[in-house]
Order: structure tokens, then sequence, then C-alpha cells
């Protein structure tokens, strides 16, 4: 074992031991420190990129290149912040609806394409498939889609039938949250395991 | 108070102490179980594999933040050693965070310090803010970044010599906290690229669909895909190093859930009976 004698290492570990003692004993002082160390680091780091985006992709090109297009988005971005003056606060609507705009346009065509046409194609499955496997696969996921939509049909007479398969598409949602659910638990373990890697690894060199 | 009922109440605290053990003993001492690869990891891997180091470019999307752990972090570290070893340039940029570029530059630090050259092997481009229109941009024209996070011209780093769209590279991968959409809707689909992900596990599930329509050729979710492409490239790092204690943390909460499901059911019998003999 060969204690860290650098200073950001144990930095962060009495944070990592702050933000423990949150869970392992109750709110205090010392995990209200961390706790905003994180969040001002953060800020603060947030901050200085943004300000060297606006340097980088604005003002240098603007001045440098004479590139005098980008004085639009430059006025928009500072009208945003019209809305903490009361008397011209209605101009900071207009880079909003400029901005969800193009988010909608840009967006609008390709989604549907993306997300709805080709995942539906890709749901089309050809049956037999070359393996046992995958025709088994090819079947559960056909079963699931149709069950699902199936439970989520609200405008048809719920005969026996369609509550069966109604049913089907429940429990197909539950297997599907459960999975999701035991993913969660995973991620989270990994995350704790690097808060022991770090106690261990690089703070207690015992790895 | 029965056992039953202990279970029942147990103090969420008892149970951090006893995850905290099982999850620090395998890490000082690994038990080494075994692992399996996934088609969707083994999928990235062959991709990595068939390209020619000569004249293929690959394209990084560091959208992880170092809130995400090391879920997030493993993957595109295991990734980036292959890529190395192979001799494949890359360039890194980031949409989704601000902390993009601050975690490729830790990346960056350790080939450094291993004696790969900076722009001549790889390159960190930056933030680019604008998320879905920005990586619509980017893909349009690469060089509409002006610098690199080290103030060198975009247009004058050998790894973006010949780099005009994002289809002049071979391959592009994302590393993420979530789901790569934005990518799918405004690059994959549009323009054909060859695209991978690689995010933290709790993403895994939503990313699926997206593999089996071939939008995404391969995912890669959190330390265990991390592991599984480490034993792939026989570079067995954090990721593997980290396994025994993932499975021995699943095992107690597996015991935990058993537990508590048992002294459900069996305060409700008890209860139920207790009803209907009153």
């Amino acid at each position: 074992m060969q204690i860290s004698t650098n200073i950001w290492q144990w930095i962060a570990v009495i944070c990592i031991f702050g933000m423990w003692s949150l869970p392992l004993y109750k709110d205090n002082p010392f995990y209200r420190v961390c706790q905003n160390v994180f969040v001002g680091s953060c800020a603060g780091h947030a901050i200085g990129i943004a300000i060297g985006n606006i340097v980088n992709y604005g003002f240098q090109p603007l001045v440098a290149q004479s590139k005098i297009d980008l004085l639009i988005p430059i006025i928009l971005g500072i009208m945003l912040y019209t809305r903490f003056f009361p008397g011209i606060a209605w101009l900071s609507r207009w880079p909003v609806a400029f901005l969800v705009g193009v988010g909608v346009g840009q967006t609008i065509y390709s989604s549907l394409m993306s997300q709805v046409i080709n995942q539906s194609i890709a749901a089309m499955t050809k049956f037999p498939q070359p393996t046992v496997g995958a025709t088994i696969n090819g079947l559960v996921s056909l079963i699931g889609l149709l069950s699902i939509l199936t439970y989520f049909l609200f405008t048809v007479p719920q005969s026996p039938f369609v509550r069966g398969v109604s049913k089907v598409g429940r429990w197909m949602m539950m297997v599907t949250f459960g999975v999701g659910f035991g993913n969660v638990v995973s991620g989270r373990l990994s995350v704790l395991l690097g808060e022991l890697l770090k106690i261990f690894g690089d703070w207690l060199g015992m790895i | 108070m029965s056992f039953m009922e202990r279970i029942q109440n147990v103090d969420s605290r008892i149970i951090y102490i006893l995850l905290l053990i099982a999850l620090s003993l395998p890490l000082l001492r690994p038990i080494g179980i075994p692992l399996q690869t996934d088609p969707m990891v083994r999928a990235v891997y062959d991709i990595i594999e068939s390209l020619d180091p000569e004249k293929d470019r690959v394209l990084l999307s560091m959208d992880y933040s170092p809130g995400a752990g090391l879920d997030a972090e493993v993957s595109p570290v295991a990734v980036i050693q292959h890529l190395t070893q192979r001799g494949i340039k890359w360039a890194a940029i980031s949409f989704g965070t601000t902390d993009g570029p601050m975690m490729t530059n830790r990346i960056i630090a350790d080939l450094e310090a291993k004696g790969y050259e900076y722009g001549k092997d790889f390159a960190n481009l930056g933030y680019m803010a604008g998320e879905e229109n920005a990586v619509r941009l980017f893909a349009l024209d690469c060089l509409s970044v002006p610098a690199d996070v080290r103030g060198n011209k975009t247009d004058q780093l050998p790894v973006m010599q010949g780099i005009k769209t994002i289809k002049d590279f071979a391959f592009v991968m994302q590393f993420s906290m979530s789901t790569p959409e934005m990518w799918i809707r405004q690059v994959v689909d549009p323009m054909g690229i060859r695209f991978a992900t690689g995010t933290v596990t709790v993403s895994v599930p939503s990313i699926v669909p997206y593999y089996n329509s071939g939008q995404v050729k391969g995912v890669m979710g959190g330390v265990s895909s991390a592991a599984q492409y480490e034993l792939l490239c026989n570079n067995p790092g954090k990721g593997a190093a980290l396994m025994d204690a993932q499975s021995m943390g699943h095992l107690l909460i597996i015991v935990f859930i058993v537990l508590g499901n048992i002294g459900y059911f069996v305060m409700k019998d008890k209860k139920d009976k207790a009803a209907a003999g009153q």
C-alpha cells in the first residue's frame, strides 16, 4: 500500500466520502460543502467552454475573417438576455421562435424517416429466418410489437381476444421495464465501482 | 419482530455497507469470473479490425460527462486503445456536453505519455454548441470547426488532411450517456455512414432496435462491454478488472430482491390469514 501524495487525489477522495455521508449518515455540512464544490466547478467549467465557443465560432471569424453574416446569430443571442429587462422582454421571443423553428424544421422529416419508417421496415421480419434462434427472436419481437400496440388500443371494444392480447402486451412491457431496471442497477454499480477504484487504486495504491 | 418482518424493514444503510464490502473484496482479490462476448460488442471490434491504418480515419463523438463515471468512460478508453494499437488515426469532437473535450483530454494525456503524437495520430476538436444542428453542420462541413482545443487550425492538422465531410471518415462512433437518435436522424440515415455507439448501461435497451434495424452497426454499454472489448483486444484494462466486483454486486442485489419478495409474500399470506380469521 502506498498512499498518494497528490493533493487532487486527496480532494477527490474527501469529496467521495462527503457524498457518501448523506446515505450512510444524514444530511450534514460536510455533504453540502462537497455538493456545492461539485456544482460550482461544473458551472464554472461550462461557462468557460461557452465563452470559448462564442469567441471561436462568433467573434474571431467576425473580426478576423470579416464574416458579417455572423452578426445575425450574435444579435439573436444577445436578444435572449432582454428577458431580464421587463420593458423590452418581448424581444427575447424572437430568438426563441427562431430556435424552435429551426429545431422543428431540422428534425420533423428526419425523425419520421429514421424512427418511424426505417424502424417499421426493420420490424417486418421474414419467416423463417436462417437459424432457429433468429426465427424465435423474430417471432418474440413481432408478438411483442403487436401485443403492446394492442394494449394501447382504447378505441376498439375490449372483447376477450383483445383483452388477452393486451395482457400479453402488458407482460412484455413488464419484462422490458425489468431489463431497464436491471441496467439501471448495473450502471449505478459501475459508478460506485469507479469511486472504489479511486479510493483503493489512485489514493491508497492497493490495486 | 419475526425474521420475515425484519427483512421487510431492513435499514438501507446496512444494504449500502454490505454492497460496499461485496464490491471491494473482488476489487482487491479478483476471482476471475469468465465473460462471454456480446455480438453487438464484437461488431464494433470487427469494424475497427477491418479498417486500413494507411488511409482510414475515425471520428469519435465524445458526449459524456464525469458524472456518468466509469460506466461511460471505460468503453471509449478500450476503443481508443484498439485504434491507436492498430495505428488508425482519429479525431474527437463533442456535441452533447461541454465536458466532452475534458474527457477526451484525459485519454489523450495517457496516449501522449506513451509516445503517440497529438495532431498526427489524433486530435481533439473541442465542443461545438447546437446539438442536433451542430451535428448536421459538422457532417456537411467538417472544417466548420475553426480550431482544436489547443488552438491549432483544423484544416492544418495532419489527422484532418483530406477530410471535408463526414463521409470522408471510414467509421464514426459516438460515446454518450444516452441514445444516439440525433446522429441517426441527421447523419446515419441521410448520409449512409458506418456508425456505432458506446453508452451507459441503462441506455442499451433503447439502442437495440437501432442495432437490429442496421442503423447502428455496433453497441457498447458500460463496464461489461468494455471488459469484453478489452479481452477481444487481448488488452485487459479497467473494464476487465471491474467485472468480478460488478458480478458480485449483481449477485448481492439478486439475493436482496429474492429475500425481499419472500418476506413480502410471507407477510401478505399471514395478513390474509389473519383477516380471514377475524
